[in-house]
């Protein structure tokens, strides 16, 4: 496991909206996934009831054999002791579909409910998914794809897959009929310069 | 004296306002393609762990050909 890096976040509890600071770890170990369910899993049973969340019925248990076998890689983003938010990376590069290049695969994305919008509560914490994505580049640019990411966007995340400057390719019948979005090396760094942020 | 990075990322961060940003296949996707007849589940605890791998690499060249234009 890589030493932390520090990431902001919005505590959008607070009416001043400050940036907090989180810390996004790489590389950890597929326990994670158990700490994950069994935080997540009440709060998803809470707001199912409140809103349609297309990421329920989703056990992360299912998904610790392949990091323990090498095939994923873990990176959280952790503040106040829990995780806000985790994405799964696949070891081996896969093949691109907008270049002959190979492209950093983000095989599954989720933040906690609790910093989910929902009719009746406030998020915890706004930007997780902002800062997995921005970290997700930076590790596909140290791993030799010049910030080349690809992935499969559930339908509610795509107007934020298409933010992070991503190009929707399109439904893919052979994926579950979800729709694979990518993205090139210079669009992932000129999302980054948009935000503030570089490698 | 206004920092212009902060306030990019800070505009970027509002813009995710809480919103969805999942990716990646959930257990009802599989449960929907099973539903349709677009997948297929096979119980392979009866076959020997040892022949697991090489009768799945069998059925996908199966799926494979069948996918296939006919020649």
């Amino acid at each position: 496991m890589t030493r932390p890096r520090i990431v902001r976040l919005i505590n959008a509890r607070d009416a001043t909206r400050p940036f907090v600071a989180a810390r996004l770890r790489r590389d950890c170990a597929a326990d994670v996934l158990d700490v994950v369910e069994r935080d997540w899993a009440l709060a998803r049973q809470q707001l199912a009831g409140v809103v349609s969340l297309e990421h329920a019925h989703w056990d992360w248990r299912n998904k610790s054999n392949s990091v323990r076998v090498g095939h994923h890689c873990l990176t959280v983003v952790e503040c106040e002791g829990e995780i806000q938010g985790l994405v799964a990376l696949a070891r081996n590069p896969r093949a691109g579909t907008l270049s002959r290049n190979h492209v950093l695969y983000v095989d599954y994305l989720e933040v906690a409910p609790w910093n989910l919008r929902v009719a009746t509560t406030t998020p915890r914490f706004i930007g997780v998914g902002t800062a997995l994505m921005v970290d997700a580049i930076r590790l596909s640019w140290e791993q030799g794809q010049d910030g080349r990411v690809g992935l499969y966007s559930l339908p509610q995340a795509e107007s934020f897959y298409a933010r992070c400057g991503l190009t929707r390719i399109g439904l893919d019948p052979n994926y579950y009929d979800l729709v694979y979005y990518e993205c090139t090396g210079p669009q992932a760094l000129s999302w980054l310069a948009s935000i503030g942020e570089q490698l | 004296m206004t920092n212009q990075p902060d306030e990019l990322y800070r505009k970027a961060l509002e813009a995710e306002d809480g919103q969805p940003v999942s990716a990646g296949a959930r257990l009802s996707h599989v449960r929907d393609a099973l539903a349709a007849g677009r997948a297929f589940y096979a119980d392979l605890s009866g076959v020997p762990e040892d022949k697991r791998r090489t009768l799945i690499a069998e059925l996908s060249e199966l799926v494979r050909r069948a996918e296939s234009p006919a020649a």
